[in-house]
């Protein structure tokens, strides 16, 4: 069984295109409260800002791939965050190199998603995760 | 310059292999390719294009390489692959959605990888844009037509020993 759909979720990609089609996906699949952000200092801040206001972020859904802040670097800040320690964090990569998956695992991604992936391939990921 | 077409549709084969998932996942659309030529212009056929640069080597015959793949199409055929991907309808072309050619290649790359690496190739991607082709290189299209319209794929591959 899959989350609640009010699960408060962030997504976190450079490319518009890509925030935008991994939204559409979420919103097909019923979830109704998603944000965005374009960068890991923007979702950084975000999650921030969530957890002070005593509302945080209830699932994080983060590119690998990205300049500045990595989806690894922010999985790293998340992980050593008491409010985010567990909060499901599934990982988006163009590639599927092995290297990058057991280096995720190791910083405590709760899951992996290799793109190109449909809205199925999606939801069998996230159904995967305890939340 | 020639070519060596065994080894060149070996190399191919994933990245054609790989478009077609891309594209059946992200656009919602089968692509159905024609036949390769070799061509006598360089340029892209396409006015809209997206394009990388490979190298690495061939571990079976010890040689490196070096690859460009270049994917190109009118610029309809592109606002028709990023209304499908977008699932709302584009008509005016940006750099937002300029970034959709770039992130399809390189997901068409990151496909491509695994059968690139089962067969032997090793593989680093240079994602700058402006690859041009070294002088007098042998450049292979791949007509491809989808529900969106007609791209070409073109592939140059090269030992790099070899030139």
């Amino acid at each position: 069984m899959g989350p609640n759909i009010g699960i408060k979720i962030l997504i976190v990609d450079d490319k518009l295109t890509m925030r935008k089609v991994i939204k559409n996906m979420l919103d097909e699949l019923g979830f109704k409260n998603i944000t965005l952000a374009n960068n890991g200092s923007e979702a950084w801040t975000l999650l921030e800002q969530a957890s002070s206001g005593g509302d945080p972020f209830e699932f994080i859904i983060s590119d690998w791939s990205m300049p500045e802040m990595s989806g690894l670097d922010l999985l790293n800040k998340v992980r050593d965050d008491d409010n985010y320690k567990t909060t499901p964090f599934l990982m988006i990569t163009a590639e599927a190199e092995q290297s990058n998956v057991l280096v995720a695992v190791k910083a405590g991604v709760s899951n992996f998603i290799v793109k190109p992936f449909t809205t199925d391939v999606l939801k069998e990921k996230i159904n995967k995760i305890n939340f | 310059m020639g070519i060596d077409s065994k080894q060149f549709v070996i190399f191919s084969k994933p990245f054609i292999d790989a478009a077609k998932n891309v594209f059946e996942t992200m656009a919602f659309t089968s692509l159905q390719t024609g036949k390769p030529i070799i061509k006598k212009e360089l340029d892209p056929k396409g006015e809209v294009l997206s394009r990388l640069k490979l190298s690495g080597v061939h571990t079976p015959t010890k040689k490196e390489y070096e690859a460009i793949l270049t994917l190109s199409c009118s610029r309809e055929t592109y606002l028709n692959i990023a209304s499908a991907i977008l699932m709302e309808e584009i008509r005016d072309y940006d750099d937002d959605y300029m970034q959709i050619g770039e992130e399809l290649i390189k997901m068409i790359l990151g496909s491509a990888k695994r059968d690139l690496t089962g067969l032997g190739f090793s593989s680093y991607a240079d994602e700058n844009q402006n690859q041009n082709y070294p002088y007098s290189s042998t450049v292979v299209e791949v007509p491809i037509e989808c529900s969106h319209g007609k791209m070409y794929f073109d592939i140059y591959y090269n030992d790099v020993l070899g030139q």
